[in-house]
């Protein structure tokens, strides 16, 4: 019996070692759990038996995986969570948070190759930085990063999407365990991934990616699990530095906090720091601590404000200041276009649509129908509404 | 469509008939058997439904609707196949249909492409035409059906595509003033 027999065996058999290995199992217990011998089993996960199909519907179920899943013909990204395995991963909703990050780029990557299209990376060589202190490396690298990209010195309010499509990154957000503010790695074949929590607050949720970019240019080949209180590492120190210096470029910052100052008559407060904030899309703290790092605030300003009461949120709504919604985008938006264009002609099922999105199905509909129409204003004023649809099937398109 | 006949489900037939109409009732009305797959069951199926002003997710109740397995090496090997290009409600729904040739109701445009190339035996019909025959049998008031067609539309975010046969039914149907 041939099963799946158009699946690459040794591609078949990957997928099943790494979904048992995700899995946390043993090749004994799993063999156990399908009911065949172990050496029938190394002998499927080698590609040199082919398993029946109830076997694939034992596996699948054993590993809490679809049969899609194993039976799909790309080979799966193994080095991902093998490259966090060098690393500490901590809990084991931490590990679920790095397999979950694989099997997104798996299915990204599942997507790209099927439509026949793939990321195009513009990736600058790492930065030479040896020598130097975290301080001075992080600032040479925002500099000449802000440079490469054309991003000027001003707020940068679109950070995931330069990352995905003017970089060549694969962002996801997922949830992840609360002190875990994300996820870097750089494996082939899908490239460099960040991972950040989709629980975390929108402006975490930058600072995290500025931060995870920070390795890339800077420490591209380790493996990084983010936690919210920064390690000591001189690593994670410069990405840190990175962070603070890409979201809130100097020259761009001292001129916007010395025209706040002038309007203030020569001072300036917490409101102040606060719409800076907001304009840098940073939280209050990191704006403030900024600018003590630049020398702009006393050294010691932000905590002592702190514990003379101030209340960020209060002080937030008083402003008028709203809070931005978290990015929930399971995947890039370059792969939610594809998907919905691959779900519209045709290739894409809703089911793998729905799985692809992580969503249910009615939410994936409405993903299709914001992706896939457009709005515009006519001639009367009067709202336009497209929604683009495939041309009828013919036989020679099937 | 053969009155009496069983008729099955995949998830995407499944939500569009549940929002239209309680699935408790609608064998009866219908006048035929309806079965699920385990597989197109156990995905996650909800309604979105607008309460308070907030869109919230509501569990479809599954409870009338039996669901079928997987049965022999002929089901299990064409499940599989499938899988390779659909999610595994589909691959199962449709493999199902097609070894044992029971009707199927879906929209999903991939699902039905596939079927035609591997599972030939897989009859499949779409909501637009389920319903209409509901309407053509039970013969509700105008009003009664334009409402199930707009619960359709906005509990379930969908409307027959452009190609399907009974559009022009649907959208005449939905537009009934009360």
């Amino acid at each position: 019996m041939t099963v799946a027999s158009d699946v690459p065996l040794p591609v078949l058999g990957a997928r099943l070692r790494e979904a048992r290995r995700a899995r946390g199992m043993s090749q004994a217990d799993a063999a156990a759990g399908i009911g065949v011998s172990r050496p029938t089993l190394i002998s499927v996960e080698q590609g040199k038996r082919v398993p029946t199909a109830a076997e694939l519907v034992d596996f699948a179920r054993l590993y809490g995986r679809d049969v899609h899943e194993l039976v799909r013909d790309t080979p799966p990204v193994e080095a991902l969570t093998a490259r966090f395995r060098a690393v500490e991963q901590g809990s084991r909703d931490t590990k679920a948070a790095v397999d979950e990050l694989q099997r997104l780029a798996d299915d990204v990557h599942e997507l790209e190759l099927s439509e026949g299209l793939t990321i195009q990376r513009r990736w600058p060589d790492e930065y030479d930085v040896a020598g130097l202190s975290s301080a001075a490396a992080a600032t040479l690298a925002a500099d000449e990063e802000r440079k490469r990209l054309g991003l000027g010195d001003g707020p940068l309010l679109n950070l995931r999407q330069v990352l995905e499509s003017d970089v060549g990154l694969r962002v996801f957000s997922l949830p992840m365990p609360s002190a875990v503010a994300g996820l870097f790695a750089v494996v082939e074949p899908v490239g460099g991934c960040i991972g950040i929590n989709s629980r975390h607050p929108f402006e975490r949720q930058r600072w995290t990616l500025a931060h995870e970019y920070g390795h890339f240019l800077l420490h591209r080949y380790s493996a990084e699990v983010t936690s919210v209180v920064p390690g000591r590492s001189r690593d994670e120190q410069t990405a840190e530095a990175f962070a603070a210096a890409f979201l809130m470029p100097k020259d761009g910052l001292i001129r916007r906090f010395q025209q706040a100052r002038r309007q203030r008559g020569g001072t300036v407060t917490a409101v102040d720091v606060l719409q800076l904030g907001a304009a840098y899309e940073v939280s209050a703290q990191a704006m403030a601590l900024r600018l003590e790092d630049l020398e702009l605030l006393a050294g010691g300003w932000w905590d002592s404000l702190v514990q003379r009461g101030l209340k960020v949120q209060e002080a937030r709504d008083t402003l008028g200041i709203a809070i931005q919604s978290r990015d929930e985008d399971t995947v890039p938006k370059r792969a939610q276009y594809l998907a919905v264009e691959a779900f519209l002609e045709g290739r894409l099922s809703e089911g793998r649509l729905a799985r692809l999105l992580r969503l249910d199905r009615v939410a994936a509909r409405d993903v299709v129908h914001r992706l896939a129409g457009s709005q515009d204003v006519a001639h009367e004023g009067e709202t336009q509404r497209w929604l683009w649809e495939p041309e009828p099937e013919t036989q020679a398109s099937d | 469509m053969t009155n009496g006949d069983p008729l099955l489900l995949d998830a995407c037939g499944c939500i569009n008939l549940a929002a239209a109409f309680p699935l408790e009732s609608l064998s009866a009305d219908l006048g035929r058997p309806i079965y699920i797959v385990e597989q197109a069951a156990s995905e996650t199926l909800f309604l979105h439904r607008q309460i308070d002003g907030e869109r919230v997710k509501v569990q479809i109740d599954l409870g009338a609707i039996p669901a079928l397995r997987l049965d022999g090496d002929r089901e299990l090997e064409l499940y599989v196949r499938l899988a390779k290009r659909l999610g595994d409600g589909e691959a199962a729904s449709l493999a199902i249909s097609h070894c044992r040739q029971l009707e199927l109701v879906t929209d999903d445009r991939t699902a039905r492409k596939v079927a035609g190339r591997e599972a030939p035996n897989a009859r499949i019909r779409g909501t637009a035409e389920i319903l209409k025959a509901l309407a053509t049998s039970m013969a509700p008031p105008d009003d009664e059906v334009a409402r199930a067609l707009r619960r359709v539309e906005s509990y379930a975010s969908f409307r027959p595509p452009h190609d399907d046969p009974e559009l022009s039914w649907w959208l005449s149907a939905r537009e009934f003033a009360e």
